[in-house]
């Protein structure tokens, strides 16, 4: 299981990274720099991607993405969580509800 | 002995990831509260527990922060106020200076550096110091226009407001109506961190945002008509974007 996470800023991104690692040590965790987000999508080919919405992200990235979370910057630190196609949304998500949808993208992950 | 920490952020996500980093350090740094930033809950916590260290997202315009600090500081005059900002501004993290915070910490830094500037304020009680923790890049590149810097249209109402005019004056000399001078005049309050025009024009001189050229001479058509843009203080204008 594979999650990659691009939030910014640096010390969110870390904080989000460390939480995932120490809840879930079998996930691979990987952290990115925003700029870089749409060549490790493809290189490290994540089950689950953590972004922002202000990240300037092609939407067209995502479609290789089987699940993922956009915390909304645009709106109030909301997130959108997508996990395979099904698109619901969170008001102040919490390390919990991650790893909820980390767990179902792993889940995912397995049946395919 | 453990580094008693108060964590405050409004994001629950961060806020938790936070704490885990923190917790990570082998009992050296204990969480003793955690809250939304500025909240009647986290005074009280903060009040109950006096941490050592409170660590507190402030990405407020000045007012704010002023009340947000001098709250946390009232609840606990022995902690050491460490701030998590997404603001890189010369003049913000000066006026959060001389409001006695002990660390100015970009999030564009890492965890490690939050990890470090805890331990170095926990060594200084006093107090003496000022932490601040920026990429390099950041720093060099640090604006230095005011926080949430002014329109040409507030800088000129600034400059009016510091030559006498009233509201109203002000509103027919640049064919606006009162109430969209008003509304720029709370958008500068706002802004600067002040609540009256005098205070505004005062710091707008002081700060050289406006000279006193801009106030003493009226344009050369006889008009009283405002400036296009600040002064460097010598009646040089200055560009705003």
């Amino acid at each position: 299981m594979r999650v990659l996470v691009s939030i910014t800023p640096c010390m969110y991104r870390e904080a989000i990274a460390f939480s995932l690692r120490q809840s879930r040590p079998d996930f691979e965790v990987k952290i990115v720099a925003p700029q870089d987000t749409e060549a490790e999508v493809r290189g490290f080919g994540p089950h689950l991607l953590v972004r922002n919405d202000t990240d300037g992200l092609d939407p067209g990235v995502l479609e290789d993405v089987p699940c993922w979370v956009e915390v909304l910057y645009s709106n109030n630190m909301d997130a959108k969580i997508s996990v395979d196609g099904r698109v619901e949304e969170a008001e102040d998500i919490s390390t919990e509800e991650l790893l909820r949808v980390a767990d179902e993208a792993a889940d995912l992950m397995r049946q395919s | 002995m453990a580094i008693r920490v108060h964590l405050a952020d409004d994001h629950t996500l961060f806020r938790e990831g936070l704490e885990s980093i923190l917790y990570s350090r082998g009992g050296s740094v204990v969480v003793v509260g955690r809250s939304s930033t500025g909240g009647e809950d986290a005074l009280a916590l903060i009040e109950e527990n006096k941490p050592d260290v409170v660590i507190t997202q402030i990405d407020a315009d000045l007012n704010t922060a002023r009340v947000v600090l001098s709250r946390i500081r009232s609840s606990s005059p022995d902690s050491r106020i460490v701030v998590l900002t997404m603001l890189d501004n010369i003049r913000y993290l000066k006026a959060l200076s001389k409001m006695g915070i002990d660390a100015y910490i970009h999030k564009s830094s890492s965890s490690e550096d939050l990890l470090a500037t805890i331990d170095a304020v926990s060594r200084e009680p006093a107090g003496e110091n000022v932490v601040v923790s920026m990429p390099r890049g950041l720093l060099e590149r640090m604006g230095e226009e005011p926080v949430g810097a002014l329109s040409e249209r507030e800088t000129e109402i600034v400059v009016l407001a510091a030559r006498g005019l009233t509201n109203y004056q002000i509103a027919k000399e640049l064919n606006l109506s009162e109430a969209t001078v008003k509304r720029h005049l709370a958008n500068v309050y706002q802004k600067i961190g002040v609540s009256s025009r005098s205070e505004a024009v005062r710091m707008a001189l002081m700060e050289q945002w406006i000279g006193i050229r801009d106030i003493t001479h009226a344009d050369l058509d006889g008009s009283s008509g405002g400036s296009s843009g600040g002064s460097d203080g010598s009646g040089n204008q200055i560009r705003r974007s």
